[in-house]
């Protein structure tokens, strides 16, 4: 008798498996192999109705991050951190104690302006998930229009339909107010394409055009004039990537939105000067100070770095500096060195 | 002698010298001459009551009648007259003459007919001693054929009614002498209709030109009164507190009395032109002519309008100052009660009306029109160099150098500008946390904002006319102002949502603060 109860329980569960192939939990998002430029990721689930309890995350080797899935829940969206460079992303989804599902998926974070990490290798491509097909999944829950009206600003920002899923693009100190308003459709995201990502075109609905410059400049209009009467340009500001320096949602550090503190920010392109010595050197070994010390132009009393001397956008002098003081760059050191 | 009687004595003295200086300086008797003529008139008045009617009791006989030599009589009258009334009186002895013929045929035909009464009552020039007690006492102004007492130029002294006019129509006797017809565009009804009499007294009148009544204003708003019984429509109302002095002098400083090319019988184009006759030359007022041409930026009400001043303006007399047909905002806000095109730019002006029946908070010369000076207390309804009509200069721009652009702004007619210069205060601003004024703190530096970036000028629906939207680089963004008893607390896209306050200060200032 057991052995044929044995049996009959078996079989029951082996049809039960072949039907249960319809309700496995699926993950929606992160895709795998895709390219993230944003510290923030998505991970999306779709249950189908499994009856999931919880649901783990893990990035790389790092702390596992849990969350409770409510009841009666299609679906279940979630936002995780990523590090630079390769991502491995554990999601593992429990009824209980009883492990459901379990998907590993590889992403990679690039970086805008570190050289090292700004092309992944072949493995890694860009996906883009604003496409009318790819939203399908996600209009069950969420309001996939754009709402923003253009030129005027919500005076609630969460009546935003972008900020239901990625509002920890705000969550930073200083935030440009394009962003921290969430009028992202109607100032850069607008679907355009520039001259560097010509081949994204149509791929998504909110791209955004690369060179970004006429975007910026067509509300910081004091530069547009500034940028191009001088004689020399840096090389990002010469092709209109201004969102290589700064973050143009908005950044912990500076109130000018850049990415790291200036002498970090510089010295990632600029690596040589990290090392040697800048200016010129004593024969003590000692060079001239790049930074940790005062900044004796200042009248805030800031600390020295690059911009001290060197205009980070335009110039008329040699070696970008700062404003003009006469002929002969020896003269210009008097800003400092006055006896 | 005592003391006491010094005083007396001083007393006396300064008293009887008062009296022999009232004395002197006035004269007595001129003024008892002066009331005893009064008493007279007021006697006479009294002795003779009401006049009535008496007609011209004049008989003389046909010899008589033959002697009486006109020229003559013209003549002892006319002793030391200018040569212009002298041909007017020549043209009037003609009259007489004929009128006296005429008299004369008529007197025959009578005659002819055996009328009784006729043989008694014969023509005759009549002293102005003579004249029916009617017409006495004499005033200032007579009618020349009545000063000559040619009163057979109208009248008929003979036949059964004497007295009664020579023809009914009026017009043809006047015409008789006054032989300029007027025939321009426009007539006044009564010149059309020939009833001269209806203003003219043709015998005699306190008023220069013979005219009736006790002024000319008086005269001519006994027909042209709101409410006058003829149903007349075209009216001019005095009543009102604020009056055009031209018309509460005369009518006619600007109307013309008979016959005009420009409607309403005005001496000029009166929309425009003939205001500016005179508010080009007055002493006290802008030259208003000069003004309107070279104003850099004008106000469409005057330059685009179908009828320029009186567009805004009532020519005689209203209740509202600047003799404004309305109270001054609901004046302005009849046009702009609509998207209006503006003259500077072509760029479409805000539905005022709309905004501020929106918005509940009015700013106050809004609010307080008789006091504060309305929409006029910030623009000039004439034009004005500053754009938008200002008074003084403001800025479109959302950074301004309050030290040296803002100082002319029109804000600081009435606000003081201590309320941006002073660092730390308890007193001048209420925008201010703890005693930082936060008020200096945006507004002073290289990038100091305009008054306009934080409030609307005109109402808003927050306190203080915070405004909704902050305009920057495009986008309006909202400003998410909460206002709390002791301060509030702002959320724009400049900053982050900071709060303040008047009694606990909120947040922490380094002592740079000001050095930006």
């Amino acid at each position: 008798m057991k052995t044929i109860l044995a049996a009959v329980i078996l079989s029951l569960t082996m049809v039960g498996t072949l039907f249960a192939v319809d309700s496995e939990i699926e993950l929606v998002k992160p895709y795998g192999q895709d390219i993230y430029l944003t510290k923030y990721a998505a991970v999306v689930l779709d249950l189908k109705q499994s009856g999931a309890k919880r649901v783990t995350a893990k990035v790389g080797d790092g702390e596992v991050i849990e969350r409770r899935i409510p009841s009666d829940r299609n679906f279940f969206c979630f936002t995780i951190e990523l590090v630079e460079g390769v991502n491995k992303i554990t999601v593992t989804v429990y009824d209980r104690d009883r492990e459901l599902f379990k998907s590993v998926r590889t992403v990679y974070r690039g970086s805008v302006i570190d050289k090292k990490l700004k092309y992944s290798t072949k493995f890694f491509h860009k996906q883009f998930f604003h496409k009318s097909e790819k939203e399908k999944v996600c209009a069950e829950c969420h309001d996939m229009s754009m709402n923003e009206e253009k030129g005027v600003a919500f005076e609630n920002i969460t009546e935003s339909n972008c900020f239901n899923c990625h509002y920890p693009v705000t969550t930073d100190k200083y935030l440009h107010a394009p962003a921290a308003n969430w009028l992202c459709a109607t100032s850069c995201h607008t679907g355009e394409n520039g001259r560097f990502n010509r081949k994204y075109k149509d791929e998504s609905k909110y791209l955004y055009p690369d060179p970004i410059a006429p975007k910026c400049l067509s509300c910081h209009k004091e530069f547009k004039k500034k940028f191009y009467g001088e004689r020399y340009r840096h090389e990002p500001v010469d092709n209109g990537r201004c969102n290589r320096c700064h973050d143009p949602h908005g950044s912990d550090i500076s109130n000018k939105f850049l990415r790291k503190r200036v002498w970090d920010l510089c010295t990632t392109c600029h690596v040589d000067k990290k090392r040697t010595g800048h200016v010129v050197r004593t024969f003590s070994g000692k060079s001239h100070p790049t930074k940790g010390v005062k900044d004796p132009t200042s009248k805030t009393g800031e600390e020295l770095s690059c911009i001290s001397c060197h205009n980070p956008h335009v110039s008329n002098n040699g070696y970008m500096l700062r404003d003009y003081m006469g002929r002969g760059t020896m003269l210009w050191c008097k800003r400092c060195h006055q006896k | 002698m005592k003391i006491k009687d010094i005083v007396f004595l001083t007393i006396f003295l300064v008293v009887a010298g008062a009296g022999l200086y009232v004395v002197t300086t006035v004269d007595v008797m001129k003024k008892i001459e002066r009331t005893e003529s009064i008493m007279k008139s007021i006697l006479f008045g009294i002795k003779e009551g009401p006049h009535e009617y008496f007609p011209t009791h004049a008989e003389i006989t046909e010899e008589e009648l033959k002697e009486i030599n006109v020229t003559k009589i013209a003549e002892e009258i006319g002793k030391g007259i200018t040569v212009k009334k002298k041909e007017k009186l020549f043209e009037i002895e003609q009259k007489t003459k004929e009128a006296l013929n005429i008299t004369k045929q008529k007197l025959e035909e009578e005659m002819r007919l055996k009328h009784t009464k006729t043989k008694a009552r014969v023509a005759k020039l009549v002293k102005l001693e003579n004249l029916p007690q009617k017409f006495k006492p004499l005033k200032k102004v007579l009618h020349e054929p009545f000063k000559m007492g040619a009163c057979e130029l109208c009248h008929v002294s003979a036949g059964a009614k004497p007295g009664k006019l020579i023809t009914k129509n009026i017009e043809e006797l006047c015409y008789k002498c006054h032989k300029v017809r007027y025939n321009k565009k426009y007539d006044h009804k009564p010149v059309k209709q020939g009833r001269c009499t209806d203003c003219h007294d043709p015998h005699q009148s306190n008023l220069n030109n013979l005219i009736k009544g006790k002024s000319v204003n008086n005269l001519c708003l006994n027909c042209h009164k709101p409410g006058n019984k003829k149903r007349i429509k075209k009216i001019a109302d005095m009543s009102g507190a604020y009056k055009h002095k031209p018309a509460e002098k005369s009518c006619v400083e600007c109307h013309e009395a008979h016959t005009a090319d420009y409607s309403k019988l005005l001496k000029d184009d009166g929309k425009m032109n003939l205001c500016l006759d005179c508010h080009s030359k007055l002493e006290k007022h802008v030259d208003m002519k000069k003004w309107i041409e070279n104003v850099k930026y004008k106000h469409g009400a005057i330059t685009d309008s179908k009828r320029k001043c009186l567009e805004c303006h009532n020519p005689h007399s209203t209740n509202h100052k600047g003799i404004l047909k309305k109270q001054q905002v609901k004046m302005c806000l009849t046009c702009h009660d609509k998207e209006v095109k503006a003259d500077e730019d072509g760029y479409m002006l805000m539905n005022m009306a709309k905004h501020l029946k929106d918005n509940p908070n009015w700013h106050k010369p809004i609010k307080d029109v008789k006091k504060e000076g309305g929409c006029a207390a910030c623009h000039n309804p004439h034009g004005s160099n500053h754009f938008s009509i200002l008074r003084r200069s403001y800025t479109t721009d959302f950074y301004t150098d309050i030290k040296k652009k803002g100082k002319d702004f029109i804000c600081f007619k009435c606000h003081k500008p201590e309320k941006f210069t002073t660092k730390l205060t308890e007193k001048v601003t209420k925008f201010r946390d703890g005693e930082v004024n936060l008020h200096y703190l945006h507004v002073s530096n290289k990038k100091g904002r305009a008054c306009r970036v934080c409030h609307d000028e005109h109402a808003s629906k927050y306190p203080h006319l915070i405004r909704r939207y902050t305009e920057f680089g495009g986008i309006k963004f909202p400003m998410r102002y909460v206002a709390t008893d002791t301060g509030g607390s702002c959320q724009p896209a400049c900053h982050k949502k900071y709060e303040y306050d008047r009694v606990n200060q909120r947040n922490k200032f380094s002592e740079d603060v000001f050095k930006k």
